[in-house]
């Protein structure tokens, strides 16, 4: 806070003013919030993105003063750490960053989100690159080919299954931003060239159902937005 | 952009009282005639919607993050559009921490114009009274340095909460006269509710009445409510700054003429063809667009915005509406700063900007 610019007042202290005068930090552009945390309280977390030496950085923060709240964002932190892939910066250990160098900021957000119905203390293992497909009526599972590139293959080679591995082409291109390679149809690539398992496995379920996951980030986005009556 | 010589320093209530004035001012000031409430702004002061709606600790609380954090020069703690809804009987949806608090228009108090009864005590109603008490805290706590803006609902809004949206407005068409009686009785509750805040230490008061552009054309605004608007400028005798939501410009000349202070415009309104239609008969206010710039594209698309409304020469800078709950910080302090600059930018050609 600028105070020879901006002359603020002498807190009289009357509502606990003197407690929060230039409380909020200058923490880069928030990407995503999860406004009121199920699982801490209904606190608000937010996840911030920096960029040092041209490599995106990311943080978890809340303003919360709640005693758990702390604890809350070390637990989200070391979550993104085991289930997204990412890892602290050298220099400011709680930010956190890809060893690729690139953002992969919708994957990250996605994955923030969902970290976040986490329960505080619940286990954290990457989760696997397969998952049994409903519609396919078997399992799906992805293999890495080098150079940030992924096959996705079906257990069982059906209509129905070879249908739902292009599903998930087109679930992982809009999830995580990845590229769909024309040959073979049934592979996906991460534009940075880099490996990135945890991500793919965290976010496999959201793109096996992509219309939902998008349905949800829109429905997300439009709660909190006043309209006024005669929108409502 | 008129610069006039130099003026005195001010602080954030000359700031905003000589802007609503249309009266000359050391910088252009922010001023939020809605609320700049966040999630992440309740968490700093531990005052959470629905709490921060009706206790007036927390109201005030979180109000003064408009100054304190954003560095506004204003503070308003009427967050929501409901409380005098809440005090006349409608039923509120009070929601949870991330989401606003709604009147339950699908179940409506009244049918028809013989049904209004405004309770006797509705003054004193825990609703009202929650504004009025973080009106004081606020006063108190600011003192004379920074502009406190209460809010009282205008009768065609409470027309919405009280009749239902679709009834009303087909009131409007099948009965006019009939509109015009429920209208005149339900401004009384703007009129008390308003008079109410100024004794609790109100600076100006923000005056919603939703003739928006997308439902309302600008001949209904001249026929229903232009005259109301001119009495309430004489009955509430305080700075009263006008919002409606929406593409507005065919409706400005007649909002104009009422003789209040300011009114609260929409983006969906460009500030050069705002500016052009009110003719310096009133100061506007407001303009940076909430869903999309504040809400989603960053501090740089914010500064453009301010800039454009500083070019034009709008009076006081500030978000289009209530912002949404979870507006990023780093956008809503950017408004403040994009001011600053641009004021700085500019001091070559004079320090002081002339709204006359």
């Amino acid at each position: 806070m600028n105070q020879e610019a901006w002359p603020i007042f002498e807190p009289r202290n009357l509502i606990g003013v003197s407690d929060f005068v230039g409380k909020t930090l200058d923490l880069g552009k928030r990407v995503e919030i999860q406004p009121m945390d199920t699982q801490c309280h209904g606190i608000s977390l937010g996840l911030y993105r920096q960029e040092w030496d041209e490599c995106p950085h990311y943080l978890v923060h809340t303003y919360s003063g709640h005693e758990q709240a702390s604890g809350r964002m070390e637990y989200i932190r070391q979550a993104m750490i085991t289930m997204l892939g990412l890892h602290a910066s050298e220099h400011q250990p709680e930010w956190l960053r890809f060893h690729c160098g690139h953002s992969h900021e919708k994957a990250v957000r996605r994955g923030f989100l969902d970290l976040c119905k986490l329960e505080t203390g619940a286990p954290l293992q990457p989760k696997p690159c397969t998952a049994f497909d409903k519609k396919a009526d078997c399992e799906l599972s992805i293999r890495y080919q080098g150079d940030g590139s992924y096959v996705i293959d079906a257990v069982a080679e059906t209509d129905s299954s070879l249908k739902r591995v292009q599903a998930l082409v087109r679930g992982f291109v809009k999830v995580c931003e990845m590229e769909a390679i024309e040959s073979p149809v049934s592979a996906v690539r991460f534009p940075c060239g880099g490996e990135h398992a945890s991500l793919l496995g965290m976010l496999m379920f959201r793109a096996q159902n992509v219309r939902a996951a998008m349905a949800e980030e829109a429905n997300a986005a439009g709660r909190g937005s006043l309209v006024p009556p005669s929108q409502q | 952009m008129n610069l006039a010589k130099t003026v005195p320093a001010m602080n954030s209530r000359q700031r905003v009282l000589a802007a609503l004035a249309r009266e000359p001012v050391d910088r252009t000031p922010v001023c939020n005639p809605t609320s700049v409430a966040t999630v992440e702004l309740m968490d700093l002061v531990d005052a959470y919607f629905p709490d921060a709606n009706r206790n007036p600790e927390k109201m005030a609380r979180l109000a003064a993050t408009g100054h304190t954090e954003l560095e506004f020069d204003s503070v308003m703690p009427v967050f929501s559009i409901i409380q005098e809804s809440s005090a006349i009987g409608c039923k509120i949806q009070w929601e949870a921490k991330d989401n606003w608090p709604t009147v339950k228009m699908a179940e409506p108090i009244w049918k028809d114009a013989s049904d209004i009864r405004i309770p006797d005590n509705w003054l004193s109603h825990p609703d009202i009274t929650c504004v009025l008490d973080a009106i004081r805290l606020l006063r108190k706590e600011f003192g004379d340095e920074v502009a406190v803006i209460g809010k009282t609902m205008g009768p065609w809004s409470l027309g919405y909460h009280c009749f239902g949206v679709q009834e009303f407005l087909l009131m409007t068409i099948d009965d006019p006269g009939k509109t015009m009686e429920c209208l005149e009785k339900m401004k009384e509750v703007t009129i008390e509710f308003g008079r109410a805040q100024i004794d609790a230490g109100a600076d100006a008061l923000t005056l919603p009445d939703h003739a928006t552009g997308d439902l309302v054309s600008g001949e209904y605004y001249d026929r229903f409510l232009k005259e109301m608007h001119t009495e309430f400028v004489d009955q509430i005798p305080i700075p009263l700054i006008l919002h409606i939501c929406g593409r507005t410009v065919d409706r400005m000349g007649f909002i104009a003429e009422t003789g209040m202070a300011a009114f609260h415009y929409d983006s969906k309104n460009r500030p050069d063809e705002s500016m052009d239609a009110v003719k310096d008969r009133i100061s506007l206010v407001g303009n940076i667009n909430n869903p999309e710039t504040l809400y989603s594209k960053g501090p740089e698309v914010v500064r453009e915005e301010v800039y454009r409304n500083l070019e034009a020469g709008v009076q006081l800078v500030g978000p289009e509406c209530a912002i949404p709950l979870q507006t990023p910080i780093e956008c809503l302090k950017e408004i403040p700063l994009a001011v600053r600059e641009w004021h700085l930018q500019h001091l070559d050609s004079g320090s002081a900007v002339s709204n006359s």
